[in-house]
């Protein structure tokens, strides 16, 4: 399984050279046997994958088109409910929630033949860049057990990594497909907000949260992606597209593409390792027929303030539903129902999640609503409208995806410093851009480095060919 | 009320559940009186991953509200969320229009002993309403039922220009009228499709400004909202007179006490933490939705009766009547359409219908009688098919049981008796037996026929038609003069 | 909490006299939109489920006040 692609298995299942149910017992194995020293899953769907390999390959047999990901395991991360099985969020909130509906991604990936193999382990409500504040323990990365996967998507990537699976779903609100992707040498897609469909995803932050699919190659990340896409009427935010066919398009190249580099994400404390891959990708590029410059983007540094301000408000009233009425954990100790609702909040969120449901809390409140979160949503068009000038111009953004290229698990970093390590994926959330961290290069301790393409609204096809090439030339 | 010095500005602010079929951000039903939870999905029940879409009907009906009410429509206005905890809000954040709602300054004139007042709208939104809490004091526990959760509401906020209690009932009543008429909404006080909250403060009459005001809720009649307008404005005044301040405070409404009681006080105000809601794209009204509206705009009440009188030509009494309630409106012009007797019908109305309505406590909407077979009725009557006072039963019948009449008056025998011949051997028994009252009538008592007829009538089972009868029981009497 | 507070009221440096706030992305007037017709969830099974406590028929909470 770690040598093929999807398209490969997926032919291979349809001329009989695979059989669905060794594949996806495959995936199983490599979970019993790994698991317990990865922990990227916090449930399982064993027996259901099981019995569904058996059904897809008996209507396979009998001549039925199972569909383009037929066949194929899936790992789904836990903010995303599949109905009859526990949705947690890595939380203790929602420790024994059964979903009682599949979000629309979760349809579109079923009725395209692929089988879910379990939820995975993630960041408490996808708050975080590490895994580590999941109530379920932290996730390794799959090249290195001593090191972080990255976050919140961290059990999506791991997964991956150590083949429990082929492809995943992860959710990327300020990053948290991109970074992780990046930290364990794999390709993820934040699409342009709105082409994914986002009912059924627990939400963090509404205007900024994105499904995105994470794999091993370009080509399985792009697959995915036709499947998850499309308009939902069930999503008030998801747009119209039309159907698209990137496949056809992932090796055209990038003759004639102009890429910008922005001068001032090349700062004192980025990692010299991933200053060199860029600069390489960048030679890449041109190489291949692209022009690259380096371009100026101001109030960089306020892109991650403009996020945090605006993510947490909106986390503040996305995570109010969580109060032990309706579902997931209620606390014991009350007498009334205002005590009901403060230790049910003490008690089931954690750390985290508690200090940005209060800084949410305090940019909304009256009095500080126009100094913080009012002009958090100014910045934002600043930032945007300097994106979209570029963007008249540029085809594409190359950059990096983070500032170091491995954080061990055992380090304790500042959380601020962490914040502003989101410094480079933040401004395609803020703007709604698509962006993607495909492998290229690797640090002297052997760690994969991602590096990032970011396009213009509705720009998937032309990320995805400039990441094809560069997965190529990786290691040239 | 000794209001002498002192002058009353009012402000009102009413909630109106529409009668769309289906909530305001998800397909749920909004029918009233299921069994609990229900009505309920992902969506209204604030289940993780669930997000809200825009039911457009309802849309449409609060911008024919605003146009109803000489409303600016704005072509976009958006959605925020109003966050606090409370169980029956499921996501503890209300979706509401606080920053740019769909209507704005608008007026409804109203009648006042000094003439015609507008009162000015200051705006229309929508927003969804919460779920519904029971209590048990004995257990100590409340209960949640979702399915009002969701149904869609618009609150119309006026400026304080009302200056007493009769003015609002006024304005209440005309408003009520109007929503009816779109058909938007029930508009019922007592079922809850209607809420009304008072805004009232009190000032000298010299003065300019307008002093510090309370809010007065659970106002559940009109007979309430007129008592606590009152009520409050005496105790404001006794507060002022006394050299007190007034606390900008909301009261609640105990209507069998006739007294109200402080609920929040200004300190306790809550911080609703006001954002716009990202999950919601803006609202648009276009000229497409404008236009139909201004097509499908009903005739409303002084146009109805203008109508009725100048058209249907029935009497001003009768049209007055009639249009204080939309569905006898309903009835009536759907019953002079198959018949066209309008005076004959708005006579039933007005007489029978109306004394039945009284003594059942019903509202036209209760009636059982369909306009098919209400115009069959009069038609048999003025036909002379039935008598009065069997008409008077038939249409009660009709009335309770929507029985079919012409079907009823066959089955039961109570065809009016004009056979001449037959009419005429019973006056000529009753003649015969009643010698003494004969012998009266001749002798010039008038009041004797009165008897004869009431004899004849009872020989003819009460059937027989009265006019022939006192035709024939005149024609014999002379014959032997 | 302090330190994130601190860190993200910098944000007051950047000039934004006559900036308008970026809410919505897109200004498409092509809404996703329901038309008023219902559909039946059968959700109350569900919902009674997951709640930590229920009764046949309703959710249940302490008081409220």
């Amino acid at each position: 399984m770690n040598r093929r692609t999807v398209l490969e298995t997926v032919k291979d299942i349809k001329s009989g050279k695979i059989r669905i149910k060794d594949l996806i017992q495959e995936c199983i194995e490599n979970i019993e046997k790994k698991d317990n020293t990865y922990n990227a899953f916090i449930s399982l769907n064993k027996e259901n994958a099981i019995d569904r390999a058996e059904k897809l390959q008996a209507r396979l047999d009998a001549g039925e088109d199972i569909g383009i990901l037929g066949g194929i395991p899936v790992a789904i991360k836990d903010n995303i409910l599949v109905e009859g099985l526990k949705t947690t969020c890595g939380s203790k909130m929602l420790e024994n929630y059964m979903a009682p509906y599949s979000a629309t991604v979760i349809n579109k990936l079923e009725e395209n033949g692929a089988i879910i193999i379990g939820k995975t382990n993630m960041d408490e409500f996808a708050m975080g860049s590490t895994t580590k504040t999941s109530y379920y323990g932290e996730t390794k990365n799959p090249v290195n057990i001593e090191y972080i996967p990255g976050g919140s998507s961290g059990g999506s990537a791991t997964a991956i990594g150590t083949d429990m699976c082929m492809v995943s779903l992860g959710s990327d609100t300020g990053g948290s497909v991109r970074q992780p992707a990046a930290f364990c040498g794999l390709v993820g897609l934040k699409p342009t907000y709105g082409m994914v469909s986002r009912y059924g995803l627990v939400a963090y932050a509404s205007s900024f949260d994105q499904i995105g699919p994470m794999g091993k190659t370009v080509e399985d990340v792009a697959l995915t992606l036709q499947v998850i896409m499309g308009c939902d009427s069930k999503d008030s935010t998801s747009q119209f597209n039309l159907e698209k066919d990137y496949l056809s398009t992932l090796s055209k190249g990038v003759k004639g593409l102009k890429v910008g580099i922005p001068r001032e994400f090349f700062t004192e404390d980025l990692e010299d390792s991933i200053k060199e891959s860029v600069i390489n990708a960048a030679k890449v590029l041109e190489d291949n027929g692209a022009i690259v410059e380096e371009i100026n983007v101001g109030n960089t540094e306020y892109a991650v303030m403009a996020y945090y301000i605006i993510a947490c408000a909106q986390a503040s009233s996305n995570l109010a539903r969580f109060d032990g009425v309706k579902y997931g954990y209620r606390s014991m100790n009350y007498e009334s129902l205002g005590e009901m609702y403060d230790n049910t909040w003490k008690e089931g969120f954690g750390e985290e999640v508690r200090k940005r449901i209060s800084l949410g809390e305090y940019v909304l409140s009256s009095g500080f609503y126009e100094e913080h979160y009012l002009k958090a949503l100014k910045v934002r068009r600043l930032i945007w409208e300097e994106y979209e000038k570029h963007f008249e111009k540029y085809d594409l953004i190359l950059s990096p995806v983070t500032k170091v290229s491995g954080i061990k698990l055992s380090d304790d970093v500042d959380s601020v410093k962490l914040y502003m390590d989101d410094l480079y994926t933040v401004s395609a959330n803020l703007c709604g851009y698509p962006a993607i961290s495909v492998p290229f290069g690797k640090n002297e301790c052997g760690l994969p480095i991602g590096v990032q393409i970011m396009g213009k609204s509705f720009s998937e096809e032309t990320i995805l060919r400039a990441a094809f090439l560069l997965e190529q030339r990786n290691g040239d | 009320m000794r209001m002498n010095e002192y002058k009353m500005d009012i402000g009102l602010e009413i909630h109106i559940e529409l009668s769309t079929d289906t909530k305001i951000f998800c397909k749920c039903s909004t029918q009233f009186g299921c069994e609990p939870n229900v009505n309920t999905c992902p969506v209204c029940t604030g289940m993780p991953g669930a997000l809200p879409v825009l039911n457009k009907q309802a849309v449409r009906y609060a911008a024919a509200v605003g146009d109803a009410l000489n409303c600016k429509i704005n072509t976009i206005s958006k959605f925020d969320r109003k966050n606090y905890y409370y169980p029956d809000n499921p996501q503890n954040y209300q979706i509401t229009q606080f920053y740019t709602p769909i209507c704005e300054n608008g007026y409804l004139e109203i009648d006042t002993i000094d003439g015609k007042k507008n009162i000015g709208i200051r705006e229309i939104h929508m927003e969804e309403d919460a779920g519904k809490l029971l209590h048990n004091d004995l257990k100590n526990v409340s209960f949640i039922d979702y399915n009002r959760a969701g149904v869609p509401l618009i609150e119309i906020v006026t400026m304080p220009d009302f200056s007493n209690g009769d003015e609002v009932t006024c304005f209440l009543e005309k408003l009520r009228l109007i929503i009816q008429y779109l058909q938007v909404s029930d508009c019922k006080l007592n079922e809850g499709s209607m809420r009304v909250d008072v805004n009232l403060s009190v000032r000298k009459k010299e003065c300019e400004e307008l002093g510090t005001r309370t809010e007065m809720k659970n106002l559940n009649s009109f007979r309430a909202i007129k008592r606590a307008i009152d009520n409050e404005a005496s105790r404001q005044i006794e507060v002022l007179k006394n050299g007190g301040i007034i606390d900008m405070e909301t009261r609640r409404w105990d209507d069998l006490k006739e007294e109200s009681f402080v609920m929040r006080s200004k300190e306790e105000a809550k911080d609703y933490r006001y954002f716009p809601e990202p999950d919601l794209p803006m609202v648009y009204v276009d000229d497409a939705m404008l236009k139909d509206i201004e097509l499908s705009k009903p005739q409303f009440r002084h146009e109805k009766n203008d109508y009725y009188i100048n058209e249907l030509k029935i009497p001003e009494y009768d049209a007055k009547l009639i249009t204080l309630d939309y569905d006898m409106t309903v009835l009536f012009e759907e019953t002079v359409k198959i018949c066209d007797k309008p005076k004959n019908i708005s006579n039933w109305l007005i007489g029978e219908a109306n004394r039945i309505l009284k003594e059942k406590e019903w509202d036209a909407c209760d009636i059982k009688m369909s306009p098919k077979n209400f115009a069959m009725f009069v038609n048999m009557v003025s036909e002379g098919i039935i008598n009065s006072n069997v008409a008077k039963v038939v249409f009660e019948k009709m009335f309770l049981e929507d029985i079919n009449p012409e079907k009823y008056v066959e089955e039961n025998g109570l065809k009016q008796n004009s056979d001449g011949e037959m009419i005429k051997k019973i006056v000529q028994d009753v003649i015969n037996d009643n010698e003494q009252s004969v012998r009266d009538y001749k002798a010039g008592k008038d009041k004797a026929i009165g008897y004869l007829v009431g004899q004849v009538m009872k020989k003819a089972a009460g059937k027989a038609n009265p006019k022939l009868v006192n035709e024939l029981l005149l024609e014999e009497l002379r014959k032997d003069m | 909490m302090e330190k994130m507070l601190a860190y993200i009221k910098q944000i007051s440096k950047v000039e934004t006299e006559g900036v308008l706030p970026l809410t919505q992305l897109y200004t498409n007037s092509e809404n996703v939109c329901n038309n008023d017709e219902k559909l039946d969830w059968q959700f109350k099974t569900k919902l009674l489920e997951n709640a930590p406590e229920s009764d046949k028929d309703y959710v249940i909470v302490p008081k409220t006040v």
